[in-house]
C-alpha cells in the first residue's frame, strides 16, 4: 500500500462523486486513471501479484461498469444499449481479478453484475436461449451459498447478490434470501443499491420472472422500515 | 593494566565553522582548546567544556603521525556527558593508530599521576607544546559527585587560569608501585585557590554512561540493519537450530507480501552473549526496540529469556512468538502467569516450518488492524496514568516482586518482611497479590512497577515470573530497583541441584546487576546497612559495582532505541479520525457493510455509531481543509486523502436533512467539482500544450 494507491483511492472517490452529479465521462475517466496506476503497479510487482492489488482491480471495474450501465439505463435506446455492453465488458475484466481472491476478500460483485448485465441487454436469456448463462447463474448460486456458510455470512452484499442470482434462476426462495437479508438489518444503502438493480431488472424481466417484481415491492417496504 | 602513551595525546581546537586552508587557525573568530586522548585510533576523549556552542566544529591534531598523513583530522562529537559529567568524545575522520582502549582505573582513590596536555604555560610562539605533568592525587569527599583532587609537581605563578589553559581534557594516568596502572580520569579545571592543584573527572563518572561504554565498545551484534529483521533469542544449552529454522522460514516466505524487505538472515543471540557485558546488554536492549518480530526460546523459562522478553514487553507493540523444545500443552503448568495467555509454538513440532509464518503473518496482520494488539503483557499497563494518589503514597510504600512458592512466602512472612521493613522506614511492603487496585491484577502490577519509586527484586529461586517484572522496571523506570538474592542460589558448589542444572547465566547475571547477597539465616547482616543507606529519588538508585550495569542504563538505551515513530499518540488528527471511524464501520463502508461492532445488532446502538463515524469523518475533513489552507505545501487541494474523506463525508451526509450537514454537503459538492474541473483543464492544457 502506497502512494499510487492513495491515489487509486482518491480517484476511485473522484468517480463517485462525478457519478452522483451523473458526470459520466468525467466519473469513467477517472476510473480509467485509476486502472493506469493499477496497472503500472501491476508490471512493477512481483509474483505473485499481491491480493489487495486484484482487489482493487476488482473493484475499479466493477465501479466502471456500474458507472457505464447507470448512463446505459438513463440514455435508453442503440446509444443506451452500447453503455450496458460496455458496462458488461468492465464486470468482465473486473470479474478475471474477483474469481480468485482469497476467502477473506471474497466478493461476487462483479460475478452477478456481469450476468446481469447480459439479462439488461437481452431478457431472452432467460427462456433457456442461453445454456451458458444458466450454467454460469448455477455457479454463482452455488459458490455465494458456500460463502455465505463461512466468510461472509453476515456481510449483506452477498446476500443481495445471492438473492438477485436465485431471482433470475427463478427459484421460489429468492424472495426468502431478501428475508435473510433483513435480518442483518443492513444500512439503507444495501437497500437502495439493490433496487437500483432490480428495479431495471424488473423493467425488462418481469414477465419471464414475476418474482423479480415482488422483490422490488419486498426491498421496498424494507428500506422504508429501516429508514424508520 | 595500561601505562599512559604520550603519542596519544591529542590538540582540539574547537571554533564556529571550520578552519581554513591547512586547518590555519579561524579568522576573527573565536578557538577553544583542550588536551584529548586517543582511546582508540579514531576516539578522543576530551572534555565538554572545551565547546562554547553547539554548532561549533572541532579538529584534532595527533601527537604523532605516520610519515606523510596530515597531523590533523576533522572530528565529530559521538558521545557528551550529561549534567556535570564535562566530557565529551569525538571520533576524528581518519584513524590515527592501532590503538586499544586503555584499561581504567575505577577502584582507586589516592595515587601517583602524570599526563601531558596543551596549557598555555608550555606554547612555544603560538605552536602549543605539551607540558609534562605529573603529582599526586586523591578524591573528594562529603556531598555532591566525587572529583580527582590533583597536586602537581610544577607550580605556575601569576595569572593561573591564564596559563593553565588548554590543559582540560587531559589524562589522568595512575602510576606508581602500589595498585593499577591505567586511566583514572581527565582534568577538568584548575583549582582556584591553589596554583599546583586541579581538578579532575574520575573516569569511573564516564563508564557510569552506558551510552560512552556503547560508544567505545562496538557492539557484538556488528551494526544492526537499517530495515526490518527478526530477532532470534537462543536458550542457554539449547541444541537446537532453531536460527537456521527461522532463517528457512524467512527465505521459504521471502516473496510473500508481508515478508517482502523483510532481511532473510535473521540476527540470533545465544542470551548469555545479551548479559555478558553492560555493552553487551546495550546492544541486546536496542535490538529488542528495533526488531519487527522476535522469536523467543522460552525452553525452561530461564531467567535471561523472560528478562528479555519483560523489556521487549515494555519497548515494543510488535509480533513477539514464543516458542520451546517442549509440546506447549505439558508446559501449561510451568508456565509463569505473566506469559500464560502468550501463544507458545513447539519447534520440535514437524509443522513448526507451517507454524511459524502464520503466526508471524497473522500477529503483523493484527498489529496493523488493531490499536489494542498485544503479544505480550505490560506494553499498555506501563502507558497508564500516575496512579491517582500517587504522591501521597508513593514514599510510604515499596513495591517487592518475588517468588510466590509457599517455602518463600513463608520465609517473607517472617522475619523478611520484617527487615525490609523496619530499615525502609516502616514502608508498608507490597508484593503482587498485596494491591489493593480494582484492576486486574497483571495490570496494576504493571502500573506499580512503572510507578514506585522504591521497588525490591528478590531473585531467589531464579523465578521466571520476577525476572520477567525485573525486566519490565529496568526498561520502563529510570530508577532501578534493589535486587536482593539468597547466598545459596549464587554459586554452584550451594545449587540446589533438584531445580535443575546450574546455568552460566546466574553468574553472568549477578556480575551485570550486582544484586545484594544475602543468607537466609542471617538476612539483617547483608540487608539492614544496604537497605539503610538506599538513596531517594531522584537518584537513580543504589551505585553498582564499577564492573556492572551503571545505573538506569537499561532505561537510557530503552529510551533512545523506542521506536517511537509507531507511537499513536504522534497520529495526525485527520488519521486519528479516520482511524477510529474504521474500527467501527470499516475502510470501505459501502463496499463492505458488515458492523463489526460488538452489539451492533442493536439499532439504537447502530444509529450512534453511525453518526459517531458521521461526526469523525466531518472533524477529519475539516482538519484537512485547515491544513490546505495554511501554507503547507505538503498538504496540497489535489491531495488524495482530501479527496477521499470529502467523498465520505458527503456519502454519510447524504441521509442528513439537518441544515448544518447539508451546507457542508453542497461545501463538499463545490470542493470536489472545482477540482474536477481543475483537473480538466489541466489535462486539456498539457494535451494541446
Amino acid at each position: 500500500m502506497d502512494e499510487d494507491l492513495d491515489e487509486v483511492l482518491a480517484l476511485k472517490a473522484s468517480a463517485k462523486s462525478a457519478r452522483d452529479d451523473e458526470d459520466w465521462d468525467e466519473a469513467i475517466g477517472d476510473l480509467q486513471e485509476a486502472i493506469s496506476l493499477l496497472q503500472a503497479r501491476q508490471d512493477a510487482a512481483p509474483l505473485p501479484r499481491p491480493s489487495w492489488l486484484s482487489a482493487e482491480f476488482a473493484d475499479t471495474y466493477g465501479l466502471m461498469g456500474g458507472i457505464e450501465r447507470r448512463w446505459g439505463l438513463s440514455l435508453g435506446g442503440s446509444e443506451g444499449d452500447r453503455h450496458l455492453a460496455a458496462s458488461v465488458a468492465a464486470y468482465d475484466q473486473g470479474f478475471a481479478y474477483e474469481k480468485d481472491l482469497p476467502p477473506d476478500e471474497a466478493n461476487s460483485y462483479n460475478r452477478v453484475n456481469r450476468l446481469v448485465g447480459r439479462v439488461l441487454l437481452d431478457p431472452d436469456v432467460l427462456e433457456g436461449t442461453a445454456p451458458e448463462l444458466t450454467g454460469e447463474l448455477e455457479t454463482a448460486e452455488e459458490i455465494l451459498t458456500r460463502q455465505i456458510e463461512s466468510a461472509r455470512q453476515k456481510d449483506p452484499w452477498a446476500y443481495c447478490d445471492l438473492g438477485t442470482i436465485r431471482l433470475l434462476l427463478g427459484e421460489p426462495d429468492a424472495l426468502l434470501t431478501f428475508k435473510e437479508l433483513d435480518r442483518l438489518r443492513p444500512p439503507v444503502f444495501v437497500y437502495d443499491s439493490t433496487l437500483a438493480t432490480l428495479q431495471p431488472l424488473s423493467d425488462a424481466a418481469a414477465d419471464v420472472r414475476p418474482d423479480l417484481r415482488s422483490a422490488v415491492g419486498q426491498l421496498l417496504r424494507s428500506s422504508a422500515g429501516r429508514r424508520g | 593494566m595500561s601505562e599512559f602513551d604520550r603519542g596519544r595525546v591529542a590538540l582540539v581546537v574547537a571554533g564556529p565553522g571550520r578552519r581554513g586552508e591547512q586547518n590555519a587557525p579561524r579568522e576573527n573568530a573565536p578557538e577553544s582548546v583542550s588536551t584529548g586522548y586517543f582511546l582508540t585510533g579514531d576516539l578522543v576523549l576530551t572534555v565538554s567544556h572545551v565547546a562554547d556552542r553547539p554548532d561549533w566544529t572541532f579538529d584534532v591534531r595527533a601527537e604523532t603521525t605516520p610519515a606523510g598523513k596530515s597531523p590533523w583530522s576533522a572530528a565529530k562529537p559521538v558521545w557528551i556527558g550529561d549534567g556535570d559529567v564535562d566530557a565529551m568524545l569525538l571520533r576524528t575522520d581518519r584513524s590515527f593508530g592501532d590503538w586499544t582502549t586503555p584499561s581504567f582505573v575505577t577502584d582507586a582513590y589516592s595515587g601517583a599521576w602524570q599526563t601531558a596536555g596543551y596549557a598555555r604555560a608550555a606554547a612555544d610562539d603560538g605552536t602549543r607544546s605539551t607540558l609534562p605533568l605529573h603529582g599526586s592525587f586523591d578524591t573528594s569527599g562529603g556531598q555532591g559527585p566525587r572529583e580527582l583532587v590533583l597536586s602537581t609537581a610544577q607550580i605556575i605563578f601569576g595569572q593561573w587560569d591564564d596559563y593553565w589553559s588548554g590543559v582540560s581534557g587531559a589524562p589522568v594516568f595512575r602510576t606508581g608501585p602500589d595498585g593499577d596502572h591505567g586511566l583514572a580520569g581527565i582534568i577538568t579545571q584548575a583549582s582556584r585557590v591553589f596554583a599546583n592543584s586541579l581538578t579532575g573527572l574520575p573516569a569511573r563518572r564516564v563508564l557510569e554512561d552506558i551510552d560512552f561504554r556503547s560508544v567505545l565498545t562496538p557492539s557484538f551484534l556488528g551494526q544492526l540493519p537499517e530495515g526490518r529483521f527478526c530477532l532470534v533469542l537462543i536458550s542457554e544449552g539449547s541444541r537446537s537450530d532453531l536460527a537456521e529454522q527461522v532463517a528457512d522460514v524467512l527465505k521459504g516466505h521471502r516473496d510473500e507480501e508481508q515478508f517482502r524487505g523483510l532481511r532473510e538472515v535473521p540476527i540470533s543471540i545465544p542470551v548469555p552473549e545479551a548479559i555478558r557485558s553492560p555493552e553487551n546488554w546495550a546492544a541486546t536492549v536496542a535490538a529488542l526496540a528495533r526488531a519487527e518480530y522476535l522469536i523467543a526460546d522460552v525452553t525452561s523459562f530461564q531467567p535471561v529469556v523472560m528478562l528479555l522478553l519483560g523489556v521487549r514487553s515494555v519497548l515494543r507493540r510488535g509480533v513477539t512468538i514464543s516458542v520451546t523444545e517442549d509440546t506447549p500443552s505439558a508446559l501449561s503448568a510451568s508456565q509463569p502467569f505473566n506469559v500464560k495467555e502468550t501463544r507458545l509454538l513447539s519447534f520440535n513440532d514437524e509443522d513448526f516450518y507451517d507454524q511459524l509464518p502464520v503466526a508471524m503473518s497473522e500477529g503483523s496482520a493484527n498489529l496493523a488492524r488493531d490499536p489494542n494488539y498485544l503479544d505480550l503483557p505490560a506494553y499498555q499497563a506501563v502507558r497508564a496514568p500516575r496512579p491517582q494518589n500517587w504522591g501521597m503514597n508513593d514514599d510510604k510504600s515499596l513495591l517487592v516482586l518475588c517468588p510466590f512458592n509457599e517455602s518463600y512466602s513463608r520465609y517473607w512472612k517472617y522475619p523478611l518482611r520484617g527487615v525490609i521493613r523496619g530499615n525502609t522506614g516502616n514502608k508498608d511492603t507490597l508484593r503482587m497479590l498485596d494491591l489493593k487496585s480494582p484492576r486486574l491484577v497483571g495490570q496494576a502490577l504493571y502500573e506499580q512497577v512503572r510507578w514506585s519509586s522504591w521497588c525490591l527484586v528478590d531473585w531467589t529461586k531464579w523465578r521466571p515470573n520476577v525476572f520477567f517484572e525485573l525486566g519490565v522496571r529496568l526498561a520502563c523506570s529510570d530508577r532501578d530497583p534493589m535486587c536482593i538474592i539468597q547466598r545459596s542460589d549464587t554459586d554452584s558448589s550451594t545449587w540446589d541441584r533438584a531445580a535443575g542444572s546450574w546455568l552460566e547465566q546466574y553468574g553472568l547475571l549477578i556480575k551485570l546487576l550486582d544484586p545484594v547477597v544475602y543468607d537466609r539465616e542471617t538476612p539483617r547482616e547483608a540487608l539492614e546497612r544496604v537497605l539503610a543507606s538506599w538513596p531517594k529519588p531522584p537518584l537513580p538508585g543504589r551505585p553498582p559495582a564499577p564492573s556492572a550495569l551503571p545505573s538506569a542504563a537499561t532505561f537510557k538505551v530503552a529510551q533512545a532505541s523506542f521506536q517511537w515513530q509507531h507511537d499513536p499518540m504522534l497520529t495526525a488528527p485527520h488519521i486519528e479520525q479516520r482511524q477510529a471511524a474504521q474500527l467501527i464501520l470499516g475502510e470501505e463502508p459501502d463496499r463492505n457493510p458488515e458492523p463489526l461492532v460488538l452489539f451492533a445488532g442493536n439499532e439504537q446502538f447502530y444509529d450512534e455509531l453511525s453518526t459517531a463515524v458521521r461526526e469523525k469523518w466531518i472533524a477529519s475533513w475539516l482538519y484537512l481543509q485547515h491544513l490546505t489552507t495554511a501554507d503547507d505545501v505538503a498538504f496540497h487541494a489535489n491531495e488524495p486523502e482530501l479527496v477521499r474523506v470529502a467523498n465520505l463525508v458527503s456519502w454519510v451526509l447524504s441521509s442528513s436533512n439537518n441544515p448544518r450537514h447539508v451546507r457542508l454537503r453542497e461545501e463538499i459538492q463545490v470542493f470536489l467539482r472545482s477540482r474536477r474541473s481543475r483537473r480538466r483543464t489541466g489535462e486539456s492544457e498539457s494535451t494541446s500544450g
